[in-house]
């Protein structure tokens, strides 16, 4: 069992959740496109949406228990958010305005806490700040102080919706390498929602993927691909620990060519399926830097577009057009080249 | 009889500001944080209702209630041997009534434009509902709340057709500064009328001014 168990549905006129999750005392991640109800899900762990049957547990607590459609029932089970003992960290650091940083963190702790707020304040590195008002912070800083927060109500799992979306690369980096650190430093399990993949691969360890309200797969977050089943356009993503030259990559010994030099051996590759070129002959004087021959794996029909699963010594899909498949009468097991420019290998930094 | 009027109608507003303060509060954060369609349009037009009813006829129904056939004053004679009509209670009464859209509605407004996502965090952070209306709801809204109170206590100062109904003309008891200037008018007393003219529009200018102040602070707060 694992350590937050959630077993829940709850619908809405236009919409039905229905997941059941079990989510490790690590980071873990829930993905998916915006609308598919991965912030409900974080709602009802925290309280704030009372799903109409299911049940909620961290770590054998009960948070609730609803095994019928009327709440008053007398074997349901439904606590209040105050008694949850779940931070919640919100796109928006949400800083209280008229508290400094000190009175912000000290919100919710309590004396009896194993963790003192100095301990706190070290490790988020923010001994600068305490004196200072939410005004005068910057988007980085301010939700390292609502992380801060968050940690120091001593909570069992610390649910984060989204909470790097609105900053910059670096302050991005930054939050996110906090994360790490708190996770490992206090060994509290955080619940991370995001739509971004790259932040997801970067610091989850285990990823739920959540389309239309339904839990559509679980898995190790370094072999994490997604596939919309809709025509939305998805990125083909690489995890590279090492193997860095000059401005290439390696991916499974494949030398990839892109525009600018890397920063750090940690990072993510994602190559949009859109910018992907087939072709079934060899193409001479041609501006992109990554052309591949490889094998067409599967076909995939969509709505409006073709998806081509494709094997250049690594899986790599590619969306394309209904007319050019037809015209160019691919089929599996077809030899066919891969093509893409250097500029189209976007690069995140783990 | 115009110092006796001022201190009357200071003392009857702030009554009446008193009686309003938990009844707005309590109507706001239902409107704003309960999210039942139909109980939020009933109170609705229970708070507008008396805004746009003519004081008088606010007085009128307040004599009717409370009057000692009506089913209050009944009540109140009979249990507590209390009578409302004609007395100061009854110009704080009709001063409460006809001031009170006034003040829910300016709380509604600041209440409304408290970030929620603030409240939830607060729960979360093991704040109960009374910690949480204290330390976030009322502290982010409390300018645009002082502002409502204000407006309603400024309405309370001139308040006139539903006291003269409900409580009647009584110098000591319920002749505040509107019906001393009415009675200054119908008796011809020109130095009592410019006296009370100077109050009264003291009065009125201090309360809108503070209000003006504290309305501009309340919107640079939610905009920063």
């Amino acid at each position: 069992m694992g350590f937050v168990n959630i077993d829940i549905t709850k619908k809405y006129p236009d919409f039905v959740l229905k997941c059941r999750l079990d989510f490790n005392n690590k980071i873990n991640g829930i993905f998916g496109p915006s609308g598919s109800g991965k912030s409900t899900i974080l709602n009802c762990i925290a309280g704030f949406v009372a799903p109409d049957i299911g049940n909620i547990k961290i770590n054998d607590k009960i948070l609730c228990k609803i095994s019928g459609s009327n709440l008053l029932h007398n074997d349901n089970i439904l606590l209040n958010p105050e008694h949850r003992n779940v931070g919640y960290v919100t796109q928006k650091p949400n800083l209280f305005p008229g508290m400094n940083v000190d009175e912000n963190i000290r919100y919710g702790y309590k004396d009896e806490y194993l963790i003192s707020v100095e301990e706190i304040i070290d490790t988020m590195n923010i001994k600068n700040l305490i004196h200072r008002y939410p005004n005068e912070l910057s988007g980085g800083e301010a939700q390292k102080v609502s992380i801060a927060r968050a940690l120091a109500s001593f909570p069992s799992v610390i649910l984060m919706d989204e909470p790097v979306s609105e900053l910059d690369l670096k302050s991005k980096l930054m939050v996110l390498g906090y994360l790490k650190k708190i996770n490992e430093s206090f060994s509290i399990p955080i619940i991370y929602v995001s739509h971004d993949i790259s932040e997801i691969v970067s610091i989850c360890d285990k990823v739920a993927i959540i389309e239309y309200g339904q839990v559509k797969d679980v898995k190790n977050s370094q072999s994490l691909t997604y596939f919309p089943s809709n025509d939305e356009e998805f990125e083909n993503i690489y995890v590279i620990n090492e193997s860095i030259s000059g401005n290439s990559i390696f991916i499974n010994n494949i030398r990839i060519n892109t525009l600018h030099k890397l920063k750090s051996a940690n990072a993510v590759i994602l190559i949009p399926s859109t910018s992907i070129i087939l072709s079934k002959y060899a193409l001479n004087h041609i501006d992109a830097e990554n052309v591949f021959l490889g094998k067409i794996e599967n076909i995939k029909l969509m709505n409006c577009k073709v998806r081509v699963f494709c094997n250049i010594g690594f899986d790599i899909v590619s969306d394309i057009s209904k007319n050019s498949f037809k015209k160019m009468n691919l089929n599996i097991n077809d030899n066919i080249y891969v093509i893409f420019k250097s500029e189209n290998v976007k690069i995140s930094y783990i | 009889m115009v110092i006796e009027s001022l201190i009357l109608t200071i003392q009857v507003s702030i009554y009446a500001t008193l009686l309003n303060i938990p009844l707005a509060i309590l109507f706001g954060l239902i409107i704003t944080r309960y999210k039942s369609k139909s109980i939020n349009l009933t109170l609705d037009v229970l708070i507008s209702l008396p805004l746009v009813l003519p004081p008088v006829l606010s007085g009128y129904f307040l004599l009717v209630i409370f009057s000692p056939i009506g089913f209050a004053g009944a009540f109140l004679d009979r249990v507590l041997g209390v009578e409302i009509v004609f007395t100061k209670m009854a110009a704080v009464l009709a001063c409460s009534i006809v001031s009170f859209p006034l003040m829910a509605r300016a709380v509604i407004i600041a209440f409304d434009s408290v970030n929620r996502d603030l409240e939830k965090i607060a729960r979360s952070l093991g704040a109960g509902y009374i910690r949480m209306f204290f330390t976030v709801t009322l502290r982010e809204s409390k300018y645009g709340v002082i502002a409502g109170i204000l407006l309603g206590f400024a309405r309370s100062l001139g308040e006139f057709g539903a006291t003269i109904i409900f409580a009647g003309n009584i110098q000591g008891i319920s002749r505040t500064i509107p019906l001393a200037i009415f009675q200054s008018i119908q008796t011809g007393n020109d130095n009592d009328l410019s006296l009370l003219i100077f109050c009264s529009v003291g009065l009125g200018f201090l309360s809108v001014l503070i209000n003006y102040f504290l309305i501009n602070k309340s919107t640079r707060n939610n905009k920063g």
